[in-house]
Parts: structure tokens; C-alpha cells; sequence
């Protein structure tokens, strides 16, 4: 294995455990957003070049600003408060959960063969080809979520009483409405 | 080595999970949900990389990266409607919904 990739492993962990246990939400999304980008670099370096380019443009760069914009949305005065305890406790379940996971993936993946792929494909024809009706499915999932923010998002109508004291609250009830 | 690739996307995995269950702010959920998210695509991409069949595996990312956007948009649409109804990015304050 690549020691550069290892690296790379090893900061995604450390970026994902800042992200989880920063009290800060601001440096938990910034935390997220370097790990999305380490996660891209790691991409590329398993040649994966267009998943990089998506994860480091939609992921890295949209998730980002929604999570930024709404954590300024929601300021609160006073925070959600964490329990203490999954801090102290983290180290400890992290071993033993390292430990099971070392050798559930070496009994899974020990012995996977190795393919070779297809020497022709590209990756225009995979995606445009093989995989074309996932293209219908993603056209779903995107208007799926505009309408989902859309219907979320909306606000009642204002009535004319609502409309006249608004205007009043404005001008300080100077202009005569009608 | 492979093993090694799946070893931390387990890691990832639990990272995830254990801030999905002992977080009570509502973004930190999502985060949580997000590196889960990202242990998942780490997957797909070491197993088309083993196997030789990266370009199939890409596709398949592309399509979790668009469900994953869509499904953070909504999510964070939701976390915005609960703070103007609740003053508060707890958890604990869903818990007494009442129709």
C-alpha cells in the first residue's frame, strides 16, 4: 500500500473525528469540507479522477456553503448541550470497535480477486451506456429535493390585516393606507 | 493492500455512527450522516479499484453524490423549519410532538 494513501487515510479518521467532537458547528463543517477534499485527493490517487472532481466540487464545495449558511441561519443563544460522556468514553470503544474491524475486513477481504475490467470501456460509455437509466433516477432525486426545499421552505400567505400592520409597524403609521 | 482501504472504511463508518448516536444538535446528526456517507463512497471506489472496474464504480459514486445533496438539501430544509418552530437545535425538543 501506498504510504502517501495511508497518510491520507489516517487524516480523513483524524478530520471526521474533529468534525464529531468539535463543540464549535462552524469548525465541525470546516473540519467535514477538509475531509471531503482529503477524501477527493485519495480518489484521484485510486484512479477515480471523475468521482474526485464531484466530490470536491458538490461535496466539498456545495454541502459546505448549505452547512455554513444554515449554521448561520441558527444561531442560538443558548447551544444544544452534549453530553460529556461520549468524549471520555470514544477512545476506548474506538479500540474495540478497531480490533473487530481489523478482523472482520481481513476475513472478508483477504482473499478477493483480483479483476482486470474491461480494457475498451470508457468511462463515457459506462456512464452514458451501462449506466444510463441511473441518469433518469438522478433527475428524479434532484427535483425530488428542489421541491422537497421548495414545500419545506414555504410560507403562508400574509392577510390584509397582516399586510396593514406590517406597513404601519414600517412608517410608524404616518401614510394613510387607503 | 486492500484490507487496509476497508479497514478505515469500517472506522469511518463508526465515526459516523457513534456521532449519529450521541449527538443531540440536529446539524451535528447530519455531519454525522455525511461522514457515513463518505465511508460509503471510499467503499465503492477501493472495490471498482481492486476489481479493475473503476468506471463502473465512478458512475455508481456520481449517483450517490446527487441523492446525497438532495437528501442533505431537504434535511437541512427540515433543521431550519425545527429552529424557527423550537428556538433550539436539540433533539430532545422533537420528542414531545403533538399532532
Amino acid at each position: 500500500m501506498d504510504l502517501l494513501n495511508l497518510i491520507l487515510l489516517l487524516m480523513l479518521a483524524g478530520f471526521a473525528m474533529m468534525a464529531v467532537f468539535l463543540k464549535d458547528l462552524l469548525k465541525a463543517a470546516i473540519s467535514l469540507a477538509f475531509m471531503s477534499a482529503l477524501l477527493a485527493v485519495l480518489l484521484y490517487r485510486l484512479n477515480s479522477p471523475f468521482a474526485a472532481v464531484f466530490e470536491l466540487s458538490v461535496v466539498a464545495g456545495l454541502i459546505t456553503v448549505l452547512f455554513v449558511s444554515v449554521i448561520a441561519m441558527t444561531k442560538e443563544e443558548e447551544q444544544a448541550k452534549e453530553a460529556r460522556w461520549p468524549a471520555y468514553v470514544f477512545p476506548l470503544v474506538l479500540v474495540v470497535f478497531g480490533l473487530i474491524d481489523i478482523r472482520v475486513m481481513q476475513a472478508l477481504f483477504a482473499n478477493t480477486p483480483q479483476g482486470f475490467g474491461n480494457p475498451e470501456a470508457s468511462f463515457g460509455a459506462t456512464l452514458w451506456g451501462v449506466r444510463s437509466l441511473d441518469i433518469i433516477g438522478q433527475i428524479a432525486v434532484i427535483f425530488g429535493g428542489v421541491f422537497g426545499v421548495l414545500a419545506l421552505l414555504r410560507e403562508k400567505p400574509l392577510t390584509v390585516k397582516q399586510k396593514e400592520d406590517a406597513i404601519i409597524a414600517k412608517d410608524g403609521g404616518k401614510e394613510k393606507l387607503w | 493492500m486492500v484490507v487496509t482501504y476497508f479497514i478505515f472504511v469500517g472506522l469511518l463508518f463508526f465515526i459516523g455512527l457513534y456521532c449519529l448516536l450521541t449527538s443531540r444538535n440536529l446539524i451535528k446528526l447530519l455531519i454525522g450522516l455525511e461522514i457515513m456517507a463518505k465511508s460509503a463512497v471510499l467503499s465503492f471506489i477501493v472495490a471498482g479499484w481492486a476489481r479493475g472496474e473503476s468506471f463502473v464504480s465512478q458512475s455508481v459514486v456520481i449517483t450517490f453524490i446527487v441523492i446525497e445533496v438532495s437528501i442533505v438539501a431537504v434535511a437541512l430544509a427540515l433543521v431550519i423549519n425545527v429552529f424557527k418552530n423550537t428556538g433550539s437545535l436539540d433533539i430532545r425538543n422533537l420528542a414531545k410532538l403533538k399532532g
